[in-house]
């Protein structure tokens, strides 16, 4: 695989405080890349290093095996769509997607046709005489992306590009974005607070916080392997149950403690690792799709529970339940067809293999795994 | 009702705003088209409309050399303001809506300075360093005091027009290819044409009735401007049909300025209150 960018311990602040510090990742040539994080945390000032559009206070940025880093915007080759599409108002749709090849001085008649190439691609052919204020939001985002993609650059940077469309286009637009990727076969690195997106669309996602890296992985792993809790509860469309504890020794085995005298079963690895925090505070993680929800005749599973409704809201093809044990509450994804109605009564199990452990001060995931 | 009563209440101030403003029109026109048993009646009331309308006023005036020659005077130190004015505060109001931190506000202050005297304090100082640089006397050294007194306003108007664009448009231009120049020219100045325009008619109307400055800077010489020339005429006691003839000659390009680009302006006006 070849490489097509590389920031290498990139530094960019605002005030000394704010920005980006200490960034360093790899791209590969067509490659899928997402930088995740909630606002503020410095993704738009990372695609800005990128593009050249901010210098950088120190570290290197590398296209295309070449350092960058001193490199004006206009030499880059790498296209980016703003969050808010920055279209040029006073310029119709189709002088909007030629501008770039203008100023590449692209011959008149291979304007047109990439214009009109791109154009069909993105289904806006009909639109090329308009102004942008005549445009729907997601008409507008086509025209944005087809401006960025008709000089072919080197990398595209995409900054939220579905952060201001309907729940419903978004999907749908997911699913094009990936398509019409798996087409142009383009480099991209796509900013999005939405990890949804994120997940559904990268071949690697990159995690920010505070304008640091917190972890880099492929969506699986991120899922399965998350660095820490920042991490955990961030990704996963319905957040994770945290609930702390102490790690105590009953009757010669390691079991994990919660409050109200909820004490739970590990297994054997587990037990492992956790005899170093024995007496000790941790918290303990467990998705809400992970828990196991028991027919009315089934037999202990081990962890096993009973609790009552709380609260049902609707997801889509799911619901999620908010039940109480012991008067803690805890989240619990089951089917939309379920048959489950508020202040029943319902028995699950909290299975072992499906916990996750954290650190109580730092927060760390006792079992990453570099 | 209550709209009714609010259409009612509108409609009157639009009366009113009319009437302010055909009034002088009116009386500027009349006078001016007017024979002499008009004004001068012996005692009777003045006609609303002349009882023999002529245009011998005008006839008389377009064919006096000096006046043509004052005419065009003025014609060119509008238009030299305009400009000089547009070339100088264009490019200062974009550097201006660039600047993030403080320096801004005291760069703004230092430039309204001029404008917080009252013309007859500031154009002494200013007429005196004029004929220092030989600039008294001259079409040039008016049209650059016009321009002084015009920048101002012009930065202030351009300023608020600048800082209105994204800041991601113009990085979307560097972004796809184009130079500093390119963007400037091509997708930011485009970005503020109402604005120009805007200026453009201000500039054109104070260089054009501005009269403290250009008296002073020209003297007792023979340039003269509009303004100047009527000033002159009044201490010789004209006519008053001539008077009033030059009254309308003198804000006949006002009027053509604006309606010519009435359009575009009433464009700009309602696609602004639309984006709101
Ligand atoms: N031009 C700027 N001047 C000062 N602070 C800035 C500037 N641009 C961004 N910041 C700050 O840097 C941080 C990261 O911003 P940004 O990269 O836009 O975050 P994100 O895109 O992840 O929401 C924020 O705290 C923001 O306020
Ligand atoms: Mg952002």
């Amino acid at each position: 695989m070849k490489e097509m960018l590389r920031l290498e311990h990139v530094y960019k602040t605002y005030n000394n405080t704010d920005g980006i510090k200490d960034i360093s990742f790899i791209v590969n040539k067509g490659e899928f890349v997402s930088l995740l994080g909630s606002s503020g945390c410095g993704k738009t000032t990372t695609l800005k290093v990128i593009a050249g559009l901010e210098k950088v206070n120190s570290g290197k940025v590398y296209i295309d095996g070449k350092d960058a880093t001193n490199f004006p915007p206009q030499k880059r080759d790498v296209t980016m769509v703003f969050q808010n599409y920055a279209l040029f108002p006073h310029f119709t749709v189709f002088d909007n997607i030629a501008f770039g090849l203008k100023m590449r001085k692209v011959n008149d008649y291979d304007i047109v046709k990439k214009v009109k190439n791109i154009a069909s691609i993105l289904e806006i052919s009909e639109y090329l005489d308009r102004k942008p204020s005549e445009l729907s939001g997601g008409q507008k985002q086509r025209v944005a992306l087809a401006r960025a993609l008709v000089v072919e650059p080197k990398i595209l940077l995409l900054d939220e590009p579905l952060s201001n469309i309907d729940a419903v286009l978004r999907r749908t637009m997911i699913l094009e974005l990936k398509s019409l990727h798996k087409k142009l076969n383009t480099t991209i690195v796509y900013v999005t607070h939405n990890q949804l997106e994120a997940i559904s669309m990268s071949d690697r996602i990159i995690i920010m916080k505070d304008g640091r890296i917190i972890q880099e992985d492929t969506p699986e792993k991120i899922f399965t392997n998350p660095k820490n809790r920042f991490v955990a509860s961030f990704i996963g469309e319905f957040k994770m149950n945290f609930i702390e504890g102490r790690i105590e020794e009953r009757v010669g085995d390691l079991k994990f403690v919660a409050y109200n005298d909820i004490v739970l079963n590990l297994t054997d690895y587990q037990k492992s690792k956790l005899w170093a925090f024995k007496d000790k505070f941790v918290i303990l993680g467990i998705r809400p799709s992970d828990i196991y929800i028991k027919h009315p005749r089934e037999g202990l599973l081990g962890n096993d529970f009973s609790g009552v409704v709380d609260i049902i809201e609707h997801f889509g093809i799911n619901k999620l339940l908010i039940v109480k044990i012991k008067g803690f509450p805890i989240t619990i994804l089951v089917p939309k067809d379920f048959n489950v109605s508020e202040n029943d009564t319902i028995s699950f199990s909290l299975l072992p293999e499906n916990f996750y452990f954290f650190d109580v001060e730092t927060g760390e995931n006792i079992f990453y795994e570099v | 009702m209550r709209l009714k009563i609010k259409n009612l209440i509108i409609n009157f101030g639009l009366l009113l705003i009319i009437i302010e403003t055909l009034t002088p029109i009116y009386f500027m026109i009349k006078y001016s088209i007017s024979d002499r048993d008009s004004i001068i009646t012996g005692g009777d009331v003045i006609p609303l409309w002349p009882y023999h309308p002529t245009f011998m006023v005008y006839k008389y005036l377009l064919s006096s050399p000096k006046f043509i020659d004052v005419f065009l005077n003025s014609v060119k130190v509008a238009g030299f303001t305009l400009l000089f004015a547009l070339m100088l505060g264009v490019p200062m109001a974009y550097g201006l809506s660039k600047i993030k931190s403080v320096y801004r506000d005291f760069l703004l202050v230092f430039l309204m300075s001029i404008r917080v005297f009252p013309d007859i304090v500031s154009v002494i100082p200013i007429t005196e360093f004029f004929i220092k640089l030989n600039l008294d006397n001259t079409i040039l050294g008016v049209s650059l005091a016009h321009t002084l007194l015009a920048l101002p306003y012009v930065i202030f108007i351009l300023l608020a027009d600048f800082e209105k664009v994204p800041p991601e448009i113009e990085l979307q231009a560097y972004n796809l290819g184009a130079s500093k120049t390119t963007t400037f020219l091509k997708i930011i100045m485009p970005m503020v044409i109402p604005s120009i325009i805007v200026s453009s008619i201000y500039i054109f109307i104070l260089s054009w009735d501005e009269f403290i400055f250009s008296y002073f800077i020209l003297g007792y010489g023979e340039i003269e401007t509009l303004p100047v020339y009527l000033n002159k005429m009044l201490s010789f006691q004209p006519p008053q049909n001539i008077l009033m003839g030059v009254a309308v000659l003198l804000s006949l390009p006002v009027f053509v300025f604006v309606l010519l680009i009435q359009k575009r302006l009433l464009i700009n006006i309602k696609e602004g209150a639309l984006k709101e």
